[in-house]
């Protein structure tokens, strides 16, 4: 019982010090570029990212193993210490938010404790990085061991190794990171409806926060890392909008480097952001800040998508294999004598989500009622219903274009593959939920739900409410 | 609030606490049962062996005692024997701490793995497809596909032949074979065997899909069953057994490997 406690508190202890301290960085440098401050929740995943990109980069380059653990240890010793010698005006959960999540934070880290890593190749393909990184074995050397798709990123293996070399703990420990991400992404959402008091939203936070979870999230496997990580994106470009674009589309093509599929997800959210208000593109264009805002952002974007395909050619690797025999780029010129796939998909689509009615149910209701003649989709909304569309229309494409067995690998990975969308359905949920149910005083005169014209004019110019002005 | 949004919120509160309850029934898993075990809680040691076994499923217990033995016999940090199961590799290695991803193949520790998985056994019979090909889907790793039994009613063909591919997208077969049916002489239903000499090694590893046999000839097939070694022992020799789990050293290294044994066999004692 004792060791179990130890185990427990030590490695949530370093799994939070570490990425936090490097989250306290980023703060520090959005407050210089005199953008908001990221919550805590945000703050914790913004770390934990640049402690697991840190590593892969320094390992993929060959670096020494001590080079790369002064690096992050230092990192985040700097970012501790700003903390410390600067009061930052940051919004922290209260006991109330917290409580809720402790029944599920305690289980989780019992889980991550208590329950070795499954020998499932699913599992077993990020272990095996996690110890090839203990023995520091060069990348160039992963094509030659026999472990599977060597041709995979590992950036959340990468924060799991480092979690559990830091704490000395056993291997399996490690994961708490993940739960820790997940747990990160519901603080973020709430926090940013911070003036928001109404049960109801709270209520359904909650239920959201329980009804979301899944053993995939923190067994190791790295969808579940992914689906928290689409879901900070998503929530970042909600929060800092364009004007944030030139850190957070650089940040968003981070995601490549935990799955190879990460760089569609991200390239699906920078394309929805962006193209959920194309009337702005003038407005752009002739803002010279707005227009290098957008240039910065495009490059770093650019640049981080192409950091995993590098590493691989410096390593040997071939970046062409993309997805070990599930998709090579040739896989694209067999696309029509495949097309009657597409029942099938569907209908595996439709079971999948038949048979979870807790998220399924909610978001048909929020695109329902969104929808409605008279109710206009604001830009939030539009970002995350194009999200969730063209996620689903990339799962399928997978499947489609799929070199595997068919039914095999449609069985054992579209679960997989619809959860990594499944915490920006929340969000739209979440977002209708708030427009609904909280009082208008209560939200800024952007999110405001505008169902008519005749409601515009009460709401945004309330002495002219009787003008027949038509928008 | 009007009324009706009162009782549409009351609807979706209560829908959402019944799925809720559903979701979240407080059924505590087989796997978590000895959670409630103090002793469990405070060694890994054994909740390794309980979830991985002495023996099976996937031979924590066994193979800590022969990794134990052979890291003082072989110097290298990274090596460690060749790990087989019955069914598929289960990569328990990633287990050990350190962990060794080069495979020694002068021992081989066999997790739970029975005396038939060593000899040929039925690898699995052919469902026929309407393209007329048959298909043989099997779920595990085997060594050597030694021979394929066809099953035929009587007919006025000369010769039979079979075609082996690997998978449905090779346009290759790996192996041709052709029996003479004329010899046979037998009449009423028949069977041939295609064996294949020396057998076809390393046939099947991490494969999902079905192999697939073409079988021509004219005649009327009525079944295909393949037949083969799951874990090939040729060149080596067992040298210790617990259960279902052995370990078996290169016939070639046997005078290397003398300590691990009796250190195993010391260890039973």
């Amino acid at each position: 019982m004792i060791e179990f406690a130890r185990i427990s508190l030590i490695a949530s202890a370093v799994a939070l010090i570490g990425p936090l301290g490097v989250g306290w960085l980023w703060a520090t440098a959005l407050t210089h570029l005199g953008e908001s401050h990221p919550t805590l929740g945000m703050n914790y995943w913004l770390g934990l990212m640049s402690v697991g990109a840190l590593i892969l980069l320094g390992h993929g380059l060959g670096l020494s193993q001590t080079l790369v653990v002064l690096l992050v240890a230092s990192a985040s010793a700097a970012g501790w210490v700003l903390r410390l010698m600067r009061n930052y005006q940051q919004t922290r959960p209260g006991l109330t938010t917290v409580l809720p999540l402790v029944p599920l934070a305690v289980a989780g880290i019992g889980y991550c404790v208590l329950d070795p890593v499954q020998m499932w190749d699913s599992y077993l393909i990020w272990l095996a990085r996690v110890r090839l990184l203990e023995q520091w074995t060069s990348l160039s050397r992963f094509g030659d061991l026999g472990i599977i798709y060597p041709e995979y990123p590992y950036l959340g293996s990468a924060a799991w190794w480092w979690t559990e070399w830091t704490g000395r703990v056993p291997v399996e420990s490690g994961r708490v990171i993940f739960l820790f991400t997940y747990l990160a992404f519901f603080l973020a959402v709430l926090a940013r409806q911070e003036r928001t008091m109404s049960i109801r939203v709270r209520l359904l936070w909650v239920f959201f926060v329980y009804a979301c979870f899944s053993p995939e999230i923190i067994n190791g496997y790295q969808d579940g890392f992914l689906m928290a990580s689409a879901g900070m994106v998503a929530l970042a470009f909600l929060q800092w909008g364009d004007r944030g674009a030139v850190w957070i589309m650089p940040l968003a093509a981070g995601l490549s480097l935990i799955k190879t599929e990460g760089a569609i997800v991200s390239l699906i959210l920078v394309v929805c952001w962006f193209g959920s208000n194309i009337s702005r593109v003038a407005t752009v264009q002739a803002n010279r800040v707005d227009r290098r805002v957008l240039l910065f952002g495009t490059v770093g974007f650019v640049s981080i998508l192409a950091i995993w395909p590098s590493l691989q050619l410096h390593n040997g690797l071939d970046p062409a294999n993309v997805q070990g025999a599930a998709f090579r780029i040739r896989s694209i010129g067999i696309v029509v004598s495949q097309a009657d796939r597409f029942p099938a998909i569907l209908r595996a689509i439709g079971l999948y989500y038949a048979q979870r009615p807790w998220i399924t149910l909610p978001f048909l209701a929020a695109v329902a009622v969104s929808l409605v003649p008279g109710e206009r989709l604001d830009r939030q909304r539009r970002f995350l219903l194009g999200f969730v569309a063209l996620h689903l229309l990339f799962v399928m494409t997978i499947f489609w274009l799929t070199q595997e067995p068919f039914e095999w690998h449609l069985a054992a990975a579209l679960p997989r593959l619809l959860l990594q969308g499944r915490l920006v359905m929340f969000l739209f949920v979440f977002e209708t939920a708030i427009l609904w149910w909280t009082r208008l005083e209560h939200m800024s005169i952007a999110r405001q739900p505008v169902p008519s014209p005749q409601r515009f004019a009460e709401v945004a110019h309330t002495g002219r409410a009787q003008t027949k002005r038509t928008f | 609030m009007s009324l009706w949004r009162r009782w549409a919120v009351a609807g979706i509160a209560i829908a959402f606490a019944l799925v809720a309850l559903v979701r979240f029934s407080p059924k505590v898993p087989d796997r978590y049962a000895p959670l409630l075990n103090s002793a469990f809680l405070s060694s890994r040691e054994q909740r390794l062996i309980h979830y991985f076994g002495e023996c099976e499923p996937a031979g924590y217990g066994y193979l800590k005692r022969v990794l134990t033995a052979y890291s003082r016999i072989e110097p290298s940090l990274l090596k460690r024997p060749v790990i087989r199961y019955r069914d598929y590799n289960r990569r328990s290695e990633y287990l050990f701490e350190p962990t060794r991803f080069e495979a020694d193949p002068s021992v081989l520790v066999g997790v739970w793995l029975t005396e038939s998985d060593l000899r040929e056994q039925e690898i699995g019979s052919a469902a026929r497809g309407a393209d007329g090909l048959w298909r043989i889907a099997v779920d595990r790793d085997f060594d050597l596909l030694t021979r394929i039994e066809v099953e035929s009613e009587s007919g006025t063909a000369q010769h039979l032949r079979l075609q082996l591919y690997r998978s449905e997208r090779d346009s290759n077969p790996i192996w041709t074979s052709t029996a003479d049916v004329a010899t046979v002489g037998q009449v009423g239903r028949r069977t041939f065997q295609f064996v294949a000499t020396p057998p076809l090694r390393q046939f099947r590893y991490g494969l999902v899909e079905p192999f697939v046999l073409r079988v021509d000839g004219g005649l009327s097939i009525d079944r295909v069953t393949a037949y083969g070694v799951v874990v090939d022992m040729q060149g080596y020799r067992v040298v210790h057994r617990e259960g279902d789990c052995f370990t078996a050293v290169e016939d070639k290294q046997r005078d290397r490997w003398t300590q691990l044994t009796h250190e195993l066999e010391g260890a039973n004692d």
